[in-house]
Formats: structure tokens, C-alpha cells, sequence
């Protein structure tokens, strides 16, 4: 699953523990979601996408070969 | 929709040229202090210490009766100790380290299943009898939970 987590951070000029800790998880998970090795959980995906005001879908791309 | 990633990396990396450091990779970043439970380390290194002296102690200092049962149970209150420290830590975690937690539990009873599997076949192979006890001993599994925390941490981190 491929996302825009990097860019829209970029955008609002926050770094990965900034993020974090808005959404109250490690900066881990975050580095870990935008290098694509790690997908969130549903709850998660929702909380990104309302921090930046965007739907589930403009995030996060579901990429249907790999699942 | 997605732009190309090298497009990616430029971009991130124009708005926030300031902060760059902010950009390193994780393995290159210093790990959060705070994260260290130091009460975590303590009762891990108790109930290690306690569980491998306790029998020592007893059979040593010839401990008899009901002084000898409640020295026995020390390694168990420990272990609950541990049990409960251990519960509290992973629930202070997020979904990515609950995830990983689990997911080295899994991989530790594997390598612990391979290595039980392992320890007949050397005593068979070499006539090496400690071999099969020794490696089918669930003292090792912190060993193993180590191997697989490295294995999975890999893969996610």
C-alpha cells in the first residue's frame, strides 16, 4: 500500500515526531508507514486523514497486486 | 495522483532543509531515552537472579521446612512481578510495537520448537547427551526472544 504521508508532512513542515506525537503514536510507526514497511491500522489511517483534512483514499493508495 | 519518488525525497527534503536531521533514517537517529524502563530491567534481572540462586541457596545453606517453601516461591513471585511489568510495558505501546512484540513471541516459539527439534538430533548425531537437554530448556527462551526481537524489528524498523 503505497501513501503520501511524506509529502503531506512536508507540506506542513512537520517533522516525523511531530507527527507522532499528534497522533499519538512512536516516531517509529511513522517512519515505518512512510517507507512502506509497516500499514496501519484502520483507526490509525483515520486519524491521518482527518489531521490533514483529507479522506482515507487521498492517503493512502491501496495497491491491489500486493495486498 | 502519486508523484515519482525520487520527487518525493526532493520535496521533503526542499521544505525542510532546516531540519534535515529530522530525515535520517531510524538506525541512524539516537533511540528515545525515555523509552528505557529502568523498573522493567530491574525485575527482569530480579527474577533471573532469583530463579538461578534460589536452588543454590536451599540446597547450600541446608534450608528446611517452612522457611524453605517461601524461598522456593521466590521465583515465582518474581516471575508474576515480570509478568505484570511486562503486560504493562506492551500495553503502553502503539499498534506498530504491540504488532511487533507479538510477532516476535511467535517467531521466539519457533526458533524454540527448531531448537528443541535440534537438541535430540545432536545427542543422537554426536552421542552428545547435554545437547538435547540443554536446548530443550525454556530458560533459553530470552535467547530466543532476542534472535526473533532482532528478526522482526528488521522487517518493520
Amino acid at each position: 500500500m503505497k501513501n503520501r504521508l511524506r509529502v503531506l508532512r512536508a507540506e506542513k513542515s512537520w517533522s516525523q515526531a511531530d507527527l507522532a506525537e499528534q497522533l499519538g503514536v512512536s516516531r517509529q510507526t511513522i517512519n515505518s508507514i512512510e517507507t512502506e514497511k509497516y500499514e496501519p491500522s484502520l483507526s490509525l489511517a483515520f486519524k491521518v486523514a482527518k489531521l490533514f483534512g483529507k479522506s482515507v483514499e487521498e492517503i493512502f493508495l491501496f495497491n491491489n497486486e500486493r495486498g | 495522483m502519486f508523484v515519482q519518488k525520487n520527487t518525493l525525497t526532493a520535496r521533503v527534503k526542499l521544505v525542510n532543509r532546516h531540519n534535515l536531521i529530522k530525515e535520517l533514517p531510524m538506525n541512524q537517529q539516537h533511540s528515545q531515552s525515555k523509552r528505557f524502563d529502568l523498573l522493567a530491567w530491574i525485575i527482569t534481572i530480579m527474577f533471573g537472579a532469583t530463579f538461578t540462586l534460589t536452588p543454590v541457596v536451599i540446597h547450600f545453606y541446608h534450608i528446611e521446612s517452612f522457611l524453605r517453601i517461601i524461598i522456593a516461591f521466590v521465583p515465582m513471585m518474581m516471575f508474576v512481578l515480570f509478568l505484570l511489568r511486562f503486560n504493562h510495558t506492551v500495553k503502553s505501546l502503539d499498534e506498530l510495537g504491540r504488532r511487533i512484540h507479538v510477532e516476535t513471541l511467535v517467531t521466539a516459539f519457533v526458533i524454540m520448537a527448531l531448537f528443541s527439534v535440534l537438541g535430540p538430533c545432536l545427542s543422537l548425531a554426536f552421542q552428545w547427551k547435554e545437547a538435547g537437554e540443554i536446548l530443550q530448556s525454556i530458560i533459553l527462551l530470552p535467547i530466543y526472544y532476542s534472535i526473533a526481537a532482532v528478526i522482526v524489528r528488521r522487517r518493520y524498523l
